[in-house]
């Protein structure tokens, strides 16, 4: 595998495991999740990731540089960018503090990719974590442009998901991706069957069609991404 | 050319781009003749080239100081044995 693709793929795991833990502390902490923030937050995240694992390597070092680097320059876009909605009804990540959250949870979905994957310690466990950590931002911002796509208004988009709803994700996703490497260890055929299962469960639950043929993909591009990583130098 | 001069020369250009893009006030872009796009794209353009600018800054730091993290090195089983030395 050439080194700008492993770095590609690197930075996209990583990436959405961030984005993920980051959704998951805005809903616990009651603040919005934007598309557009969202969208933003993981273009600069991962353009810092994949920079630092081309152009540096990816290690201890590299990694702390990264996790402080990504959420201080998504910050400074904060601090100067126009905001987009509306900060008297909705709070968004945009205070000092935020950028603490940031770099820890950027810091644990890299250790979790570079110590655990990438190196092939701990079993399935670690990557059923990260899979699922990078599928929910998947599916949760799938959520979010189907509303978009509907006609909604920017702050529409910040409803998709209560608290309970989004661990009851996390938790489901990661119980079809655990399953699915436990059923296959090798190979990218348990990532798509474990979305396959995914998009059933949603048309059994009311989803369109449509709908369902996405969440194959939400789990299955993660899947065969992070087993790519798998032992990658 | 050197590795070194490149780090210097990359994190230069992109560190006077970035800042400019990023920090100076939309007003002032605008009389420059550099209003491109929005506002906010102009941001994120001038976020990303000051993120150039600290992994070449890292870069060169480690050209300069250090060793680079061995992520990418050739596995240790293809590299030769060194010779045992006959007395």
């Amino acid at each position: 595998m050439s080194r700008i693709w492993t770095a590609f793929i690197f930075g996209i795991i990583v990436t959405l495991a961030m984005n993920a833990l980051d959704m998951l502390y805005h809903v616990v902490t009651d603040t919005a999740v934007h598309l557009n923030y969202v969208a933003v937050k993981f273009t600069i995240i991962f353009a810092t990731v994949f920079l630092i694992a081309l152009v540096i390597g990816r290690g201890k070092t590299p990694g702390i540089v990264t996790s402080v680097l990504g959420p201080v320059a998504f910050y400074f876009y904060y601090s100067v960018a126009s905001p987009t909605l509306d900060r008297s009804m909705f709070t968004i990540d945009e205070a000092v503090w935020y950028v603490v959250v940031h770099v820890i949870a950027l810091a644990i979905a890299y250790l979790l990719a570079q110590s655990f994957v990438v190196k092939q310690k701990g079993g399935r466990l670690p990557f059923a974590i990260l899979v699922s950590l990078a599928a929910l931002p998947l599916y949760w911002g799938w959520l979010m442009a189907l509303v978009k796509l509907g006609g909604g208004l920017d702050e529409d988009t910040t409803k998709v998901m209560t608290m309970g709803a989004a661990f009851l994700s996390l938790a489901i996703l990661f119980v079809l991706i655990y399953g699915a490497t436990w059923f296959c260890k090798k190979g990218h055929f348990p990532g798509f069957a474990a979305g396959l299962v995914f998009g059933i469960i949603s048309v059994i639950t009311g989803a369109t069609v449509l709908d369902a043929f996405v969440r194959i993909f939400v789990i299955g591009i993660p899947y065969v991404l992070a087993h790519q990583l798998k032992g990658a130098a | 050319m050197n590795k070194a001069v490149v780090s210097v020369i990359t994190a230069f250009v992109a560190g006077i781009a970035g800042s400019i893009l990023t920090f100076v006030p939309p007003q002032v872009i605008r009389s420059w003749g550099l209003d491109f796009g929005m506002h906010d794209d102009r941001v994120l353009i001038g976020v990303f080239a000051l993120v150039i600018c600290v992994v070449a800054v890292y870069k060169l730091l480690l050209i300069l100081f250090g060793k680079p993290e061995k992520a990418f090195a050739a596995p240790a089983r293809h590299a030769k044995k060194p010779k045992k030395r006959k007395r």
